[in-house]
């Protein structure tokens, strides 16, 4: 039997934005340090200009820590109830360094159900834009979200 | 940090294993610098318990970050250009973590030198905590 979803689909096609988030040397740390990241391209602003860069670099997932600071609407679905994170994806466009500022903007990317030896699920799909202060797009975030019946 | 080169690989190469552990301390740090405040379900045996988790996991943008660390072994994680990764399982805190991959493809394209390669994160016997891919870009020594 199909599966009828429901949910609200005027969601499409709206952005919800946030920020800007100013991303720090200090963040850029201590994102380091909590990972246990010791690439010294995170930790020594020399070591990032020796690459070509001007300021100290931020690592290339650090900016999903942003992507929770949107606000999103319940997409009131009307299969499952506990949720979950499945997945994640991050395209890097440009590399974020100290000082860049941050807005983030989202919107619901897809709803589809997948039946597996475990059941249906239903995958939520939000994606979210960063732009810095020059208007550059600097990375692309899709989250998963699953909901099992 | 050793530059490598697009030349240094090849198809089928394999990459780690990179065997780590997320500790408690670790995960509360990030979840501070995240702005998660503890006690949350990712520290808290107890807020975990209440969720359905059991107990506290690693978070799931913690689990990607941990992952792209593997190519600090390529020249530094700072040349990915894309990442994708699938929450097999829940990640858990203190536990070795082995964090592998293999080249799949290798290809210039649009002056880029790229690779991509398969991603897995696991126990280091059967369990797949986290699957995907990747897509790096490293300087050419051609270009040299």
């Amino acid at each position: 039997m199909e599966l009828k979803l429901e949910y609200d689909k005027s969601l499409y096609g709206k952005e919800h934005v946030a920020g800007p988030f100013t991303v720090t040397e200090e963040m850029i740390r201590a994102f380091a340090k909590a990972t246990g990241d010791l690439n010294p391209v995170y930790t020594d602003e020399a070591q990032s200009k020796a690459l070509g860069y001007e300021k100290l670099v931020a690592p290339p997932t650090m900016c999903t820590m942003f992507v929770r600071q949107v606000k999103l609407p319940d997409i009131k679905l009307n299969f499952g109830k506990n949720r979950f994170h499945a997945g994640q994806r991050v395209s890097v466009r440009k590399v974020i360094e100290a000082g860049d500022e941050l807005t983030a903007s989202s919107h619901l990317k897809e709803v589809y159900p997948k039946t597996g030896r475990s059941g249906t699920m239903v995958f939520i799909v939000w994606e979210t834009t960063f732009t810095n202060q020059n208007g550059d797009v600097v990375a692309d975030v899709q989250e998963s979200f699953a909901t099992r019946e | 940090m050793t530059i490598k080169y697009y030349e240094d690989y090849d198809l089928g190469d394999e990459l780690g294993p990179l065997v780590i552990q997320a500790s408690d301390d670790q995960v509360v740090e990030f979840c501070e610098t995240w702005g998660n405040k503890p006690p949350n379900r990712f520290t808290s045996k107890e807020i975990a318990t209440e969720t359905g988790v059991g107990e506290p996991i690693v978070p799931g943008i913690m689990s990607m970050a941990l992952v792209a660390e593997l190519f600090n072994e390529c020249g530094g994680s700072q040349n990915v250009m894309d990442i994708d990764v699938v929450f097999r399982a829940s990640v858990p805190h203190n536990s070795p973590l082995y964090i592998s991959g293999t080249i799949t493809d290798t290809r210039e394209e649009e002056g880029k030198y790229l690779l991509e390669c398969d991603l897995l994160m696991t126990d280091g016997e059967s369990k797949r905590y986290v699957i995907g891919t990747a897509l790096i870009s490293l300087p050419s020594n051609s270009n040299i």
